[in-house]
């Protein structure tokens, strides 16, 4: 170990003993949220973790070595028997109860000598403790083991990682909580979705999101960070980084997480960032960047930049998915615009590709219907001999007639020569009320 | 009254682990069929379902983002979208100092409860709770439980709550009237306890939409979802306009709010107009029914109830307090089963036409048309 860690180590150490004495009575400190009687005031939808007091207390000569050289050889057994959640929720335990433990932890996740999966399934279990001090290790970690990219992505993870409930051990169980789940080694996981306040913290895995060619590495620094965008820092690195991004699933949460952000804000960076956006969307191979975005810009205001270039990629002579994703999109939009309706309009009339003319359909039936769309939508699925195509149709039309006239459409769907059409109008008789 | 306790059904959709977790080398899809699903043309397109949203023509499977273009140009398959992944409605880290403790030796009527009529005895209705379970142990709940299934993976198919905030929405709905812990608004409701989020809270858009389906499909006069995403869906949309045929849908506003009514926060179900969407008021002294900062405001909030401070039934037999939308869809929840006459937009209206106009005089977008009150019929 180097002067650098060494130091690191020692000062997080101090911490440690003063942050387990109080652990009991610091645990869950929800800041109260505010209301709304008639002035405005702000919400605080975080708050802090366990805070660190000033009074010190002396590191005690008595630590147990026991206790944690069980639990580490609990844990690297577990790997080979699928137990790991049980014997992570167990070194957890030991971690928030014992100082002496932890500060064993930190000394283990940084010696050379520790076991590679092990090491993993420590960083993952600290990722998930509420106390101050330990983003310093595993920063120190990260520094580190900077060049082992599974031990990179783990400690990713265990920055980002959910730190709550504090008095709640098994938490790495992936088949009970698989959602937003990082698997480590083992099986265990953890949850990755916190908001990265520690700026320290913030900083490395920006740096990672920016630097580095391996797009695994990039992926977990963006998972990471994409609930931490009301941060300046991780938003304008979100961006830059979408800028020169060419792994799409990368970019996929890049774009995604920006847009979600960028619809919900009012000002002008919302407007930049969702222009950059679309600008990279037909990127070749950004198949999920386009699939996530074309959701994600729901009911985001678009500006006449991105708006005039998703009409011009509508246009015939563009391939499917990016057609596909273009009408989407400003079907997405809130109102949505007599041009990109007519564009619809036109497309469910007579698109040379079968496949966007269904595409085109089912979009105008998911906006307010005009005598227009109406009249296209029924002359598709009276006419089309494609019954894909008419079942789509029939699909929006009920969706956008009165109720007395979609079941006057269904009645006549009810008895078609086509018996898809018939499961189909039998299936949409529920959503007529 | 007592309850006829039929076995309780536990279903399974079944997603094996490896399919619920994050693989970046693939994306998780729902695939809705034109007519009927086919193995056959998933074969072809080389897609390998890993389950079937219930009650619909729909699978999800986990696919090289690659692969969708494909698919949605086959003439068999009607659309492919994200799965995506609500969570409960809890705001920020913890639950607003909950005591986790037990119930006490005597009864207490929430001021939540209070606020919105007070808790009464109902027949024949059944309230659906979509959410992360519900504790099927708990004295202020077992009873009252008639069924319930499973939409998460791993459990063995239990439906038993392992996060707690499902027991508390619960409660509010249809905590006993027994003497002990608290009392709901509708304390003799049947519950279905549809467990859609996993024990951190989270779940698939594709759960949800298979618990809704199911839910109707087993007797649920109301469903209460105090969950959502950002994202809108196709998959969760039809299942609520099905739903709403026949059943009423409440879901919570959403905890994204700003404190500012003009500008709109969106979540769903709630934004389908097919769901009332529910904002959340206060019940401290002082500050009754305002609305608290983080309810979501937008042009689709039908009513508001309280939300703040909220004393319910936790995991393990406990209870504790809470905050959120999530807090506040499951007394509308309860109100509805109150006035359940098997109109669910009757029901509905009455809610509206019923409730206390509160902020802004007459319809604003925080807390809809008023905080509801089941006594003001």
């Amino acid at each position: 170990m180097n002067s650098r860690y060494t130091v690191a180590v020692v000062a997080v150490l101090a911490g440690v003993w003063i942050v387990w004495a109080l652990w009991g009575a610091t645990g869950d400190t929800p800041a109260l949220p505010s209301v709304r009687p008639s002035a405005v005031t702000a919400s605080s939808p975080e708050e802090p973790f366990v805070q660190v007091p000033d009074a010190r207390e002396e590191v005690g000569d008595d630590a147990a070595p026991a206790p944690f050289a069980v639990a580490i050889a609990a844990l690297q057994q577990s790997f080979a028997t699928g137990t790991a959640a049980t014997a992570a929720a167990d070194l957890r335990l030991l971690l928030r109860s014992d100082p002496g433990a932890l500060a064993q932890a930190y000394e283990a996740l940084l010696a050379e000598d520790t076991d590679g999966d092990v090491r993993r399934g420590l960083a993952l279990v600290l990722g998930t403790l509420p106390i101050e001090g330990i983003d310093s290790v595993l920063l120190a970690a990260l520094a580190q083991f900077g060049e082992d990219e599974a031990m990179v992505i783990s400690l990713v993870a265990a920055l980002g990682a959910l730190r709550d409930p504090p008095d709640e051990d098994d938490v790495f169980d992936l088949e009970v909580a698989p959602f937003f789940g990082v698997a480590g080694p083992g099986g265990m996981g953890i949850t990755v979705r916190n908001i990265v306040h520690a700026p320290d913290a913030e900083r490395a895995l920006c740096q990672l999101l920016l630097a580095g060619e391996r797009h695994n590495v990039r992926r977990a620094a963006a998972a990471a960070l994409q609930w931490s965008l009301d941060q300046e820092l991780s938003r304008t690195r979100f961006r830059t980084a979408l800028v020169n991004e060419m792994n799409d699933s990368v970019a996929a949460i890049l774009g995604e997480s920006l847009a979600v952000w960028s619809r919900r804000k009012q000002g002008l960076e919302p407007g930049l960032i969702l222009d950059e956006l679309v600008q990279v969307a037909d990127r070749p191979g950004f198949e999920e960047y386009r699939l996530r975005l074309e959701t994600a810009l729901q009911e985001a205001p678009l500006g006449a930049a991105a708006d005039a270039r998703l009409r011009q990629w509508t246009d015939l002579g563009n391939p499917f998915e990016l057609r596909s994703f273009a009408f989407s999109a400003l079907v997405a939009q809130r109102p949505v615009s007599a041009a990109t309706r007519a564009k619809l309009i036109a497309a469910v009339g007579g698109d040379p590709d079968i496949a966007l003319r269904r595409h085109a359909a089912r979009l105008l039936g998911s906006i307010d219907g005009d005598a227009e769309s109406v009249a296209a939508l029924r002359q598709a699925f009276a006419s089309s001999v494609d019954w894909s195509l008419r079942a789509t149709a029939l699909t929006a039309l009920v969706g956008l007639l009165p109720a007395a006239e979609a079941t006057s459409l269904l009645a006549v769907a009810a008895t078609d020569l086509d018996p898809r059409i018939v499961r189909r109008a039998q299936r949409l008789e529920r959503e007529v009320r | 009254m007592q309850k006829i306790h039929t076995p309780l059904v536990a279903l399974v959709l079944a997603l094996p682990l490896s399919a619920q977790r994050y693989d970046p080398a693939t994306v998780r899809v729902i695939i809705s069929f034109q007519d009927t699903v086919s193995q056959a043309v998933l074969g072809e397109l080389g897609v390998v379902a890993d389950g079937q949203i219930f009650g619909a023509e729909a699978v999800t499977a986990a696919i090289p983002a690659t692969l969708a273009a494909e698919l949605r140009r086959h003439p068999a398959i009607e659309y492919v979208e994200i799965d995506h992944i609500a969570s409960a409605y809890k705001p920020g880290r913890g639950n607003g100092g909950g005591n986790n403790g037990g119930g006490g030796q005597s009864q207490i009527t929430p001021e939540g409860i209070t606020r919105v009529g007070g808790a009464v005895s109902v027949s024949n209705v059944t309230v659906a709770v979509l959410d992360s379970g519900i504790d099927d142990t708990h004295p202020d709940l077992a009873g009252n439980i008639v069924g319930g299934a499973r939409f998460v993976s791993g459990g063995g198919g239990s439906y038993d709550d392992d996060n707690g905030h499902g027991s508390h929405c619960a409660g509010t709905i249809a905590a006993i009237d027994n003497n002990t812990g608290v009392v709901g608004v509708a304390h003799d409701a049947s519950l279905l306890a549809v467990k859609v989020l996993d024990r951190r809270g989270n779940g698939s858009y594709s759960g949800i939409a298979s618990g809704i389906n199911w839910a109707v499909s087993n007797g649920a006069n109301i469903l209460s979802m105090s969950l959502g995403g950002g994202a809108s869906s196709s998959s969760l949309q039809s299942a609520c306009n099905s739903a709403a045929g026949s059943s009423l849908l409440v879901a919570a506003a959403g905890n994204s709010g700003d404190c500012d009514l003009s500008t709109d926060e969106i979540s769903y179900p709630a934004y389908y107009s097919s769901v009332v969407s529910v904002g959340a008021t206060s019940i401290e002294a002082g500050q009754v029914d305002a609305l608290m900062c983080f309810s979501n405001s937008n042009s689709d909030v039908e009513l508001s109830a309280p939300g703040y401070n909220i004393y319910s039934c936790w995991k393990g037999g406990g209870y504790r307090d809470s905050y959120g939308t999530s807090m506040s869809c499951p007394h509308v929840a309860g109100c509805a089963a109150v006035l359940w006459n098997g109109n669910p937009n009757n029901v509905l209206n009455t809610l509206i036409n019923y409730a206390d106009d509160a902020g802004p005089s007459g319809y604003d977008t925080g807390w809809g048309h008023g905080i509801v009150e089941h006594t003001n019929t």
